[in-house]
């Protein structure tokens, strides 16, 4: 008697180390996956940001500028303020 | 009999395990470290974190320099499926004149069987890569490159990157050779589990270095005073008929580079890829320019006293066999000071530099740092050749800046001593670094500007700004000055040495000043090479350099 409640007791505790590493494996599994989803968006996210970047840039750059507009017919402003005043 | 077989079993099984002991005893104990490294090996990876090159920014915090990331693409010739010459159209497609940019290359590489693999210089977009990464046969490798809103304004200044012997990216010229160290910050590593695909497993054991991204570098550079400066060149080339032109300007009190320009005629495109920066890597004779420093030297010595009057320069002096003339052939006689600098007469100079004599000259010399490079904040920079004997007629001739030689930024930085109240002044072109630290933090990095050595005294300063002032408004260049800030200046014109000997055809034409005389907002060298419409520098480089003031006065 005692021994067939030594092997139940035995054989609940291999089912419940099954079942235990399955949950956490799988949780395990799903951290990966979101991890890697993750840094994939990241990396994404830092490569849209340095070609918004660039582009934001270039467009606010001196040679767009004046391939964009004629700067020859502006007139400088020569006057200063004098805030000091 | 039977005992026999039983200890003969025995003796077998305990051989048995007696070997399987010590082959257990060879893996698990001596064989220990090497078989933990492997599986190690196998169960974790070692990445290293590439940092971002810092960036370099103009005076008014736009980005000169930013990081792009792009991709090479690799092609391995025996798992191409489709006709190479097809797939080139393919991405031509994609990336306008692909084959054409890398035809030396790609013709190498279809004409020899025995190359297999190629990876090509050009870099393309992340999209375009996504698009051709379906393509048996190619590959593409994740690299980065510098990017430049302002396309390659002021690339003097700011150097390039590219490969070493290592195939390491690193700067080269300029500030990114300069401050490489600083840009291109310290990478780091991640040591983490790995699963068998070779993906990022989560563990507590993963041990994590950041990568220190690079400083970023605050520069003095103004792009719309850069941007004037490289256009007023290019018109100057043109309507001067010169080989090549330079500008620098140079912030009096702080020695900080506003702008820095070097433009060649196209007959000179070979030329200018080899030098890449003639402001600090190439030397010329600074002719007449050099007159006012040899002035401020023999007042400030006492070689002569302010009311010096020119008794001797009715006539040309003979040295030796050589004789010295006037630019012109005319004589001055009784020239004072001031009349000296303006008829820029090289008598004159011969008797002012003899009266300092050679001593006093040479001490003076080294005191304005012509004898050394000047120390400035860009990869490149020569020494100025440095004579050991000066005859009678050397030191003559370099009274009016023939017979030495100097680089174009040594020229600024002594000259600009006159303008800085007579403290001479290390140039600079980066103003301040930000450090980002591993956390994000910021720690600006300001360099202190220090006031320099002290080379003229007050008294001489204001002298020979009288000299100047008066010499500009009494020539005939007056007209060329369209602002109403005084300016203090002085044209110069040398012959250029062409192996061993002056040629009597080309000459280095320049105009060097700064504005206003009083409390100056900025000091301007201009340089012409070889100009055919006109040899002097009073005819090519002055009316540059009063446009580019004009500018400078509304940007400044």
């Amino acid at each position: 008697m005692k021994q067939k409640t030594f092997i139940a007791i035995a054989i609940i505790f291999l089912i419940a180390q099954i079942t235990i590493s399955f949950i956490s494996s799988g949780q395990i599994i799903t951290l990966n996956s979101q991890l890697i989803e993750k840094t994939d968006k990241i990396n994404q996210l830092e490569q849209e940001n340095q070609s918004l970047e660039n582009q934001y840039t270039s467009i606010s750059s001196l040679k767009h500028i004046s391939t964009q507009y004629d700067l020859k017919n502006l007139i400088p402003i020569r006057q200063k303020l004098d805030l000091t005043k | 009999m039977f005992s026999k077989r039983i200890s003969f079993l025995g003796t077998a099984i305990f051989v048995y395990f007696l070997i399987i002991g010590l082959r257990l005893y060879y893996w698990q104990i001596i064989k220990s470290n090497e078989l933990k490294k492997e599986a190690i090996k196998q169960t974790h990876k070692l990445e290293e974190i590439q940092p971002t090159r810092g960036k370099i920014y103009s005076f008014d915090n736009f980005p000169l320099v930013q990081n792009e990331n792009s991709y090479l693409l690799s092609i391995y010739k025996p798992n191409l499926k489709e006709d190479l010459k097809e797939i080139l159209q393919k991405i031509d497609q994609i990336h306008p004149d692909f084959s054409e940019e890398n035809k030396i290359l790609l013709d190498k590489f279809q004409s020899n069987d025995q190359q297999k693999w190629i990876t090509l210089p050009t870099p393309l977009k992340k999209e375009n890569a996504d698009l051709l990464s379906q393509v048996s046969g190619l590959s593409f490798q994740k690299s980065f490159f510098r990017f430049y809103p302002e396309d390659k304004l002021a690339s003097t200044l700011l150097g390039q990157l590219a490969k070493n012997e290592s195939g390491l990216i690193i700067g080269y010229d300029g500030l990114e050779g300069y401050y490489n160290r600083q840009l291109e910050g310290k990478s780091g590593y991640i040591w983490q589990n790995k699963d068998a695909k070779g993906e990022t497993n989560l563990s507590e054991k993963t041990w994590h270095l950041p990568a220190t991204n690079g400083q970023d570098l605050f520069t003095y550079i103004n792009r719309s005073i850069q941007f004037e400066v490289e256009q007023k060149l290019q018109q100057g080339i043109e309507k001067f008929q010169a080989d090549s032109a330079f500008a620098i300007i140079m912030e009096p009190q702080t020695g900080g580079i506003i702008a820095a320009s070097a433009t060649f005629s196209s007959s000179m495109a070979t030329q200018s890829a080899e030098i890449h920066n003639p402001i600090i890597s190439t030397l010329f004779e600074p002719g007449s320019i050099f007159k006012p420093l040899v002035v401020s030297i023999a007042l400030d010595s006492q070689g002569i006293n302010r009311d010096f009057i020119c008794k001797q320069c009715n006539q040309a002096i003979t040295i030796g066999k050589y004789t010295i003339n006037n630019w012109d052939k005319k004589f001055h006689p009784d020239s004072n000071l001031k009349d000296v600098i303006k008829n820029s007469d090289n008598i004159g100079m011969s008797y002012i530099i003899k009266e300092i004599g050679l001593d006093k000259f040479l001490d003076y010399y080294q005191k304005l740092g012509l004898n050394k490079k000047t120390g400035i904040d860009l990869q490149g920079e020569i020494n100025p050749k440095v004579k050991q004997n000066w005859p009678e007629i050397d030191l003559a001739t370099a009274s009016f800046g023939q017979g030495i030689a100097i680089t174009p930024i040594l020229m600024l930085s002594a000259f600009n001593s006159i303008a800085n109240d007579g403290y001479l002044i290390k140039p600079s072109v980066v103003k301040q670094t930000s450090a980002q630290s591993a956390l994000g933090s910021t720690k600006p990095f300001v360099k202190l500007i220090q006031k320099g050595n002290k080379i003229f005294d007050q008294k001489t300063i204001e002298e020979i700004k009288n000299i100047l002032e008066y010499s500009v408004n009494s020539a005939a260049i007056a007209h060329l000055k369209t602002t109403n800030s005084s300016v203090c200046a002085k044209s110069g014109t040398s012959q250029v040495v062409i192996k061993g000997v002056y040629s009597e055809d080309e000459t280095t034409a320049s105009y060097i000043g700064f504005s206003p005389c009083q409390n100056p907002k900025f000091t301007m060298l201009v340089t012409v090479k070889n100009p055919k419409t006109s040899p002097w520098g009073v005819s090519t480089a002055a009316p540059i350099w009063y446009e580019i003031a004009d500018r400078l006065d509304i940007l400044l």
